[in-house]
């Protein structure tokens, strides 16, 4: 275990071991993944071969009605040329924490508390990874009251590595509150304000306010805003104001403006977050068809941005600003599920991605299906075309094929075994024009246990996964 | 084995691999499945004039799941026909009086539903019109195979509407990953949704009802050893973002929505990767660094006046240059970036921030400038 933080939260795991052996229903899922791939580096090609495992779980009941565990964990080993992450072991925990929300019937009903390794998702805290605390109550008359407080997380991704302290993050200086005041009134009205401090080594990073608005004046028909302001530099930074409007079951649209400020994503300890003020602009539309009993699925979405000029006056270079541009985004999509129990499906997808200096256009087939009884079948191919070679105006780069044209495709075969154990095996070859993957394979053997049996009368499963046997929905 | 190997080898084989994905997959197109109309006769509207549901359906009254294609069930193949059928069932003869061809195994629908849902719960006593309430279909179709699970709008917009205003979907719905409800648009997963679903989000309780944060951790968890479009390529609906060979367009992807990559990639993801493949060199290699600089940024990454300067680039996605330069007080810009050296005040216009004069004499990053309040105002 990489840092201080996950080895807390797997002793945290074990001391609520005793509990979850006492569960009246638990689910506990396990995926081992073989996965084989070659990495090519500036030197030599390196082929990887780590092992992975995965481990979720669920617990309800722990003797206290509303009282759950849920836990997320996972493990990997590198069996080949080079280490993952400079360790040959690594592992982390993505989620564990205890839950208790009482049921309707109790006193404390519309209460939610959550404690140990979570995410929250509260005004501008999106997907917030933390090690921390979580309450929300629901009050008489459509009032939503939510906070949280803990330490974020963050290893290998995080932002900033030097906001550590001599190697392990420190509990008393990366920290983070917020919390949420909301209103709704049926499905006519959703209001909400929320607000975010967080401090990476006892310096301010973040400290915003937002806001969320669903009115439904009319059904069929929303008006939507949202947005996140920044205390630091009292400017917005990220807004978007958006109508939708269903004209019938079939067909539905919406539009929208969002203006977005790429800087203040920064967090406010950056060096970068005194540097740039370009803002973005973009108007979006979408459309949506489903046909009845859904069997057909299109989407089609086009956007259109515009770069802000910004300008900065340098010693030697004078004034120098980076120009206004516009680009254009696109999407059209579609989904179309086949046979009398939707055993086959089929996605295409054609995407377009105008952005400064180059774009691509993309196009996408994917299938899956039953080829002969429970054994079924995945073949995605995806292509693209760069505007732009990565190397066409730099010979000195030496890492690109110099080709503008990427063309992927993989298979998979999945076969449940049981009704608990499922195995899947394929590949993926690829044409790139950067030095990516050009050849995987991947073995996952998935198993399942739950208790009591699913078979039983009536309960409510909640999703603990991306559907782990995703092919029999 | 060196790093042009595998292209070459991989390029040669392509065409053939694809042409074989391609009849794989019109194969799978042209599939047909056999529809049920066109192996049986039967009419629901004559038979429920004559018969009462459960002389077909058996004890439904009593089911406590959901039960569709649960047909009769007893006395064998024919189960409940039997009862006014029996001389016909015997007759070899009068096969084709219900069936049609020579296939006479038929498979009724055992299709499962993720649904928690009682039949007992809505007897005749607690739905004023009985079966006919939700299935009146059945009084009116005289073919088999027609759909006899009533819409969702039969349930929302009659006993409950109130779970309907208030998305309590769970009380149905086992999950919703493989549905989307029309009259739901908050709770719609089709369309655009993966682009909105982090606004929707803001109110966790919509999304709690049928997803586990562990769900959620499939592609949020900021130690993720995989991408989820490796983790579940069987899914192919699902809107992954690094789906195929998301490497070769990453930089497309990152120029067009410079704050999309920041939101879970940190300084030490971009770096590991660009210092392996020899797009930057390693930061304690610095005599290498200048040219690796101009290999990676084009050569007119310190022109002024080209699209390739470096402070265009700046400006528009100040994201993009962090991931790789954000060392502190030690960043290589902090070096240039500066009153008195080549690239001055790197402050915009109008720059403040809340409570400046305080921040720029203890904040630690203004201090890489600002030495001991030097220039703050």
């Amino acid at each position: 275990m990489k840092t201080l933080k996950t080895t807390l939260c797997v002793l945290f795991g074990l001391a609520l071991a005793p509990s979850v052996s006492e569960a009246q229903r638990l689910s506990l899922q396990t995926s081992t993944f073989a996965r084989g791939y070659l990495l090519p580096g500036v030197d030599d090609s390196r082929l990887l071969v780590p092992f992975y495992q995965y481990i979720t779980l669920h617990a309800d009941e722990l003797g206290t009605p509303g009282l759950s565990i849920e836990g997320s964990l996972w493990g990997a080993i590198q069996a080949a040329d080079r280490d993952l992450d400079d360790n040959r072991a690594i592992g982390d925990v993505n989620v564990l924490f205890v839950r208790y929300a009482p049921g309707p019937k109790s006193k404390a009903r519309g209460l939610e508390l959550r404690l140990g390794r979570q995410f929250v998702s509260v005004g501008p805290a999106l997907a917030e990874h933390l090690d921390g605390l979580f309450a929300s109550y629901h009050l008489p008359g459509g009032i939503d009251v939510a906070a949280f407080g803990g330490a974020p997380t963050g290893t290998r991704f995080i932002y900033q590595p030097w906001a550590k302290i001599d190697g392990e993050f420190d509990y008393g200086k990366n920290w983070l509150i917020g919390g949420r005041l909301g209103w709704h009134y049926a499905d006519i009205v959703r209001l909400g304000v929320a607000y975010r401090h967080k401090r990476y080594n006892d310096e301010l990073a973040f400290d915003e306010i937002a806001w969320d608005a669903v009115i439904s004046p009319i059904a069929r028909l929303r008006l939507l805003t949202d947005g996140i302001a920044d205390m630091v530099t009292t400017n917005l930074k990220d807004a978007r104001a958006a109508v939708a409007y269903d004209v019938n079951q079939a067909f539905s649209g919406a539009a929208g403006y969002r203006y977005i400020r790429p800087d203040l994503y920064l967090p406010r300890t950056s060096i970068f977050a005194v540097f740039s003020d370009a803002a973005h602009h973009e108007g979006y539309m979408e459309f949506t068809f489903r046909s009845d009993q859904r069997r057909l699925l299109i989407t089609a979405e086009m956007a259109m941005l515009r770069y802000e000029q910004s300008c900065t006056r340098g010693t030697v270079t004078g004034s120098t600003c980076s120009p206004r541009e516009v680009e254009l985004q696109a999407l059209l999509r579609a989904d179309a599920y086949f046979g009398w129990d939707r055993r086959y499906r089929v996605s295409v997808t054609g995407q377009r991605v105008g952005s400064p200096q180059s774009g691509m256009s993309r196009v996408r087939v994917a299938v899956n299906g039953p080829i002969w009884r429970e054994l079924r079948g995945t073949i995605d191919v995806d292509a693209h075309v760069l505007d732009r070679a990565p190397g066409e105006d730099n010979a000195a780069l030496n890492l690109s094929t110099n080709s503008r044209f990427s063309l992927s495709g993989s298979g998979y075969l999945s076969y449940p075994f049981a009704h608990n154990l499922s195995l899947l095996a394929g590949g993926q070859l690829a044409h790139t024009p950067l030095y990516s993957e050009v050849a995987s394979f991947l073995v996952r053997l998935n198993w399942q246990f739950d208790r009591p049996k699913s078979s039983g009368p009536v309960k409510v499963e909640k999703q603990t996964r991306s559907s782990l046997f995703g092919a029999v929905l | 084995m060196t790093h042009h190997d595998p292209h070459t080898k991989q390029t040669s084989r392509l065409p053939l691999l694809m042409a074989a994905l391609a009849i794989a997959a019109c194969a799978t197109l042209t599939y047909k499945v056999p529809q049920l109309r066109e192996q049986l006769i039967f009419s629901h509207k004559k038979h429920v004039g004559e018969a009462d549901c459960s002389d077909c359906h058996g004890d439904i009254a009593q089911a406590t799941g959901p039960t569709e294609g649960k047909f009769i069930g007893k006395g064998g193949k024919h189960g409940g026909c039997t009862a006014c059928h029996d001389d016909e069932v015997a007759d070899k003869d009068q096969c084709k009086m219900c069936h049609v061809g020579k296939d006479k195994n038929i498979k009724l629908s055992r299709r499962t539903r993720n649904l928690n849902f009682s039949h007992k719960a809505h007897d005749k006593s607690r739905v004023k019109d009985g079966c006919k309430t939700c299935h009146a279909a059945a009084y009116t179709t005289t073919k088999p195979g027609t759909k006899m699970v009533p819409k969702m709008s039969v349930c929302t917009d009659s006993c409950h509407k109130k779970q309907m205003a208030e998305l309590q979907c769970s009380g149905c719905h086992k999950n919703l990953e493989s549905l989307t409800v029309p009259a739901v648009s908050l709770a719609v997963h089709d369309g655009n949704f993966h682009r909105r679903h982090g606004t929707l989000a803001r109110n966790t309780q919509t999304c709690a009802q049928c997803h586990d944060q562990t769900f959620c951790a499939d592609c949020h968890a900021r130690t993720q050893a995989m991408p989820a479009s490796i983790r579940f390529p069987e899914q192919i609906n699902r809107r992954f973002v690094h789906r195929g060979d998301f490497v070769g367009r990453h930089m497309v992807e990152a120029r067009a929505r410079p704050e999309t990559c920041a939101k879970c990639h940190g300084a030490r993801h971009c770096q590991s990767c660009h210092e392996f493949r020899g797009v930057t060199p390693p930061k304690s290699n610095t005599t290498v660094a200048s040219a690796a600089g101009r290999r990676v940024h084009g050569a007119d990454v310190m022109k002024p006046g080209t699209p390739g300067f470096h402070g265009n680039q700046a400006r528009r996605a100040i994201n993009r240059c962090a991931s790789c330069h954000d060392q502190g007080a030690q960043s290589n810009c902090v070096r240039c970036h500066k009153v008195g050296e080549l690239g001055g005040n790197p402050h915009p216009t109008g720059f403040s921030w809340r409570g400046q004069s305080t921040a720029c004499r203890e904040n630690v990053m203004c201090g890489a400038c600002h030495i001991a309040g030097a220039g703050c105002k």
